[in-house]
């Protein structure tokens, strides 16, 4: 026995479908033979007895006296393969075909039937031999004469050997039929129960931390389906793992660098022995790289509450033209470094809702990465586009631009290009969750050594009365 | 894998003992000789069982032909011997044709006797019979005589069977004499009948009234057309006594007496016209059939009435007894195309009967029930009493004509 599962199941519902389905057609089958093989022989016997009778009736001759009429009657009518009984209204038998006296009279139903006007019909079992016979009576009436009913029995028995052969026969093609089924159920159970119990197999790898683990082989359809899936997780894992060691390697780096800078600091003012003016500088560079690290570990906390969705927005009209231009001015200094020019292109001065400092965050975090990753000398651009129901700003660099492979996961949370240029790698991806609370869009297109472009779509204030 | 069922149809099987039985005397009889049955229809299978001997076995009787020899008539006799069959006597026949068969003791002596019919096929010379007794032995030949008919009944009422043979010889002799056995056959009397008559056509014996056992004898009579009568005769003290005359009992077409209300008693059935008809010719009139019992002095009483074609092809219900004087048949009937039955008291129909040519019924036949087919003729009818309903109340099939049943003729 198949042990239970969904092979078993298949197969077993296979099985009953295909065992109902036959059993029906078997069984009208061989009740339609039968009812052919009977009323054949019903038929038979009756079209002979009338025809018998009508030649009786018509060619009979009825003036003579007729001391031999039974005789004559039983010569006219008898059937080959029958025995012919000549009975009396009351079922006595008068004369049969075979050499003996019937010592009982016959009160079977075919009588009755045959005295009703009806030709009666009977199948039953002979008590004297235990023989399967059909009775098939009529009642007779010569011209004005006495009333007989002939009563013709076959046997019944070469017909049910017949019937019984072609049962044995149907039921046997049935069983073979079955068992091709059940085969071909077999087969197809396997088709699906061997994939699922490899993708199991290696599933439960994963289970326990073998995220090498692939599921091979090249199945179809759904099964392929869940197989490329359950594949493709274990590829992500793989790689948020490697981002998540990737930002914790990062973020230690970042959070040492001030903490070293501090403590060397505040080691050597505490050894003393310095002039104030040098203390005052120590100082200083303590408290710049103290705000380094609130601004690092805000960051992260902003993210966080990003994720858990706790981040509140105050929400408020905000003109931003205007805030761009801010955003310029915060950002000159840095640009001036690397000689790049930071251009604002507008023409309208379009007003959204939307929470100022964290829109301000938002372009802050773009244009601080499109100078970093911009060449000397060379050109940001701010575009701001005003549709009619949305903004578009577009903050555009001719920097090194973002390779196609890395395009779709810059925007993940830890992903850096490369990891050691320092930062959390979530400033991206806090930009874009921040859009999106927004309700806008944020879609970066790039092409390695030509340039980025990071587009942000805000839906526009209702009362967009802007102010030029 | 499917064949023709007609061809899987076979005789059934007869049961083991007989089928053994049948085997064996096939082997004993001469190869190819065909067992025979008796002409009439008293005795109709072909192997006979009777305990000949009275040792509490039946013994099987078979006769069979063997139309090639000197003698073609054979009769033989078996006893079951432990379960074996053996075959005891083989004997002849008399003459070419088995014409009765009966087994009954006419000896009175426990034993059933084989009476046997024998003519030689030619209805113009007498017919023999034999009464043949068997002891275990030796068949014996108890009487032989010469007979036109021949009943067994009890005529004098001593308990006894007695035999009564008819003899005729038209002009020279007709005779009727009754045997009763005493160690050998005696006659008990013997009666001279009319030897002007041309045959006897039907010859039953049985009660006659309530309390007296008699013969009927229906005699055909005359040259060319002819008539017909009955005679009725009975035993008054060991004396065959004539009851009735030939006048009482004369009718123009064959009637058989026979017993139509099935009380145990023969009736006699004469011709009545129906009213209205009595100007008519003889062979316009639709006749009745009248059936009447003998009063047991020297008058009939009527007892039942019918109509019955001239020719025979059907009847009608038998007429309730109360209709008898009242029922007729419409006077603008014929006979070979309609008949309508009215009452003469209410002038109401109570049914019709018409002739129909196959091409006619076929075409059109509503409202009329078929009777029977003859021939070139369909015959309907169509009835408006509950007594002449014939088989309405039943699903008439309609080749099964709707025909009062006669009792058995020979009860």
């Amino acid at each position: 026995m198949i042990k239970k599962g969904i092979r078993r199941q298949i197969v077993l519902h296979y099985f009953i479908v295909v065992f109902t389905a036959l059993l029906l057609v078997e069984v009208i089958f061989l009740l339609a033979i039968r009812t052919y093989y009977y009323d054949s022989v019903y038929s038979h016997i009756s079209t002979s007895v009338k025809n018998a009778e009508r030649y009786y009736q018509i060619f009979r001759l009825y003036e003579e006296g007729n001391v031999n009429l039974l005789s004559d009657m039983l010569a006219n009518f008898k059937l080959t393969n029958t025995e012919l009984q000549i009975l009396d209204t009351k079922g006595n038998v008068l004369i049969n075909t075979t050499e003996f006296q019937s010592e009982t009279s016959i009160t079977t139903s075919d009588v009755p039937q045959a005295i009703a006007g009806d030709i009666g019909r009977w199948v039953g079992r002979q008590p004297s031999t235990n023989e399967d016979v059909m009775a098939v009576s009529k009642l007779t009436q010569l011209g004005g004469e006495d009333t007989y009913i002939l009563r013709y029995t076959t046997s019944l028995k070469m017909l049910n050997d017949k019937l019984f052969n072609v049962s044995l026969v149907s039921i046997s093609i049935g069983a073979a039929v079955l068992a091709v089924v059940l085969a071909f159920s077999m087969g197809l159970a396997n088709s699906i129960v061997k994939p699922l119990n490899n993708i199991t197999a290696v599933s439960a790898q994963m289970a326990k931390g073998k995220y090498k683990a692939r599921v091979k082989g090249d199945y179809k359809y759904e099964l392929g389906e869940l197989a490329s899936t359950l594949n493709h997780m274990a590829q992500e894992i793989v790689r948020s793992n490697q981002i998540k060691d990737d930002f914790i390697s990062s973020i230690s780096h970042e959070l040492r660098t001030p903490l070293t800078s501090i403590k060397g600091w505040s080691e050597t003012i505490h050894s003393g022995g310095f002039d104030p003016d040098e203390t005052k500088i120590g100082l200083q560079i303590i408290s710049k790289e103290t705000e380094r690290l609130i601004g690092l570990v805000e960051e992260i906390l902003d993210f966080s509450k990003l994720q858990q969705n706790e981040m509140k927005l105050v929400m408020g009209k905000v003109a931003l033209k205007e805030l761009l231009k801010e955003i310029m001015l915060n950002m000159w200094t840095k640009a001036e470094k690397k000689n790049i020019k930071l251009v604002l292109e507008s023409d309208e001065n379009p007003i959204v809702i939307g929470d100022a400092n964290r829109l301000k965050q938002v372009f802050l975090n773009l244009v601080d990465n499109a100078i970093k990753f911009s060449e000397e000398h060379s050109e940001i651009q701010i575009v701001l586009n005003c549709y009619p129901e949305q903004v578009e700003v577009d903050v555009q660099d001719n920097g090194l631009g973002i390779s196609e492979e890395h395009l779709n996961r810059v925007r993940d949370r830890f992903f850096q290009v490369n990891p050691l240029n320092g930062g959390t790698g979530l400033g991206l991806a806090i930009s874009q969750q921040l859009v999106e609370q927004h309700q806008g869009t944020l879609v970066i297109q790039s092409e390695l050594g030509k340039g980025t472009v990071v587009t942000v779509m805000l839906p526009l204030s209702n009362e967009n009365d802007s102010i030029s | 894998m499917i064949s023709d069922p007609v061809s899987l149809m076979k005789t059934p099987q007869i049961s083991a003992e007989n089928e053994s039985l049948r085997t064996f005397i096939t082997s004993q009889i001469p190869k190819g000789a065909p067992l025979i049955r008796a002409r009439d229809n008293d005795n109709t299978s072909l192997i006979r069982f009777a305990d000949l001997n009275n040792d509490g076995k039946k013994e099987v009787i078979v006769f069979y032909e063997t139309p090639d020899q000197a003698v073609q008539l054979h009769g033989s006799i078996f006893e079951n011997k432990n379960g074996e069959w053996v075959q005891r006597i083989t004997f002849d026949g008399e003459g070419k044709v088995l014409e009765s068969l009966r087994f009954k003791d006419i000896t009175n002596d426990g034993s059933i006797d084989i009476i046997a019919g024998f003519s030689r096929g030619d209805e113009e010379l007498q017919s023999g019979l034999v009464v043949y007794t068997y002891q275990g032995k030796e068949l014996e030949k108890a009487l032989e005589v010469p007979y036109s008919h021949f009943v067994i009944d009890d005529l004098n009422d001593d308990g006894i069977n007695d035999l009564t043979i008819v003899s005729l010889k038209r002009n020279e002799l007709a005779r009727m004499t009754t045997y009763q056995y005493e160690n050998s056959f005696i006659e008990l009397d013997k009666l001279e009948l009319d030897k002007s008559v041309n045959s006897y056509y039907n010859v039953v014996a049985g009660k006659v009234s309530p309390d007296k056992r008699g013969i009927i004898l229906d005699a055909g009579s005359g040259s060319s057309s002819g008539y017909w009568y009955s005679e009725m005769i009975v035993m008054v003290d060991n004396k065959l006594t004539p009851v009735l005359n030939d006048d009482q009992t004369y009718k123009d077409v064959q009637i058989y007496s026979e017993d139509v209300n099935a009380d145990g008693i023969y009736e006699i059935g004469i011709l009545e016209t129906p009213k209205g008809w009595e100007h008519f010719s003889f062979d316009e009139i639709p006749w009745f059939y009248s059936y009447y019992q003998w009063d047991g002095k020297e008058g009939m009483t009527f007892v039942r009435q019918q109509y019955h074609d001239y020719k025979s092809r059907f009847f009608l219900n038998f007429f309730p007894p109360e209709w008898h004087n009242i029922v007729t048949i419409d006077t603008k009937s014929n006979k070979d195309e309609y008949l309508r039955f009215v009452m003469s008291d209410t002038n109401k129909t109570v049914a019709e009967i018409k002739f129909f040519s196959q091409q006619d019924w076929d075409k059109d036949h509503g409202g009329w029930d078929l009777l029977v087919r003859v021939s070139d003729k369909v015959i309907a009818y169509k009835s408006y009493d509950v007594n002449l309903e014939l088989n309405k109340n039943k699903k008439v099939e309609t080749d099964v004509a709707p025909i009062e049943r006669k009792g058995n003729k020979d009860e």
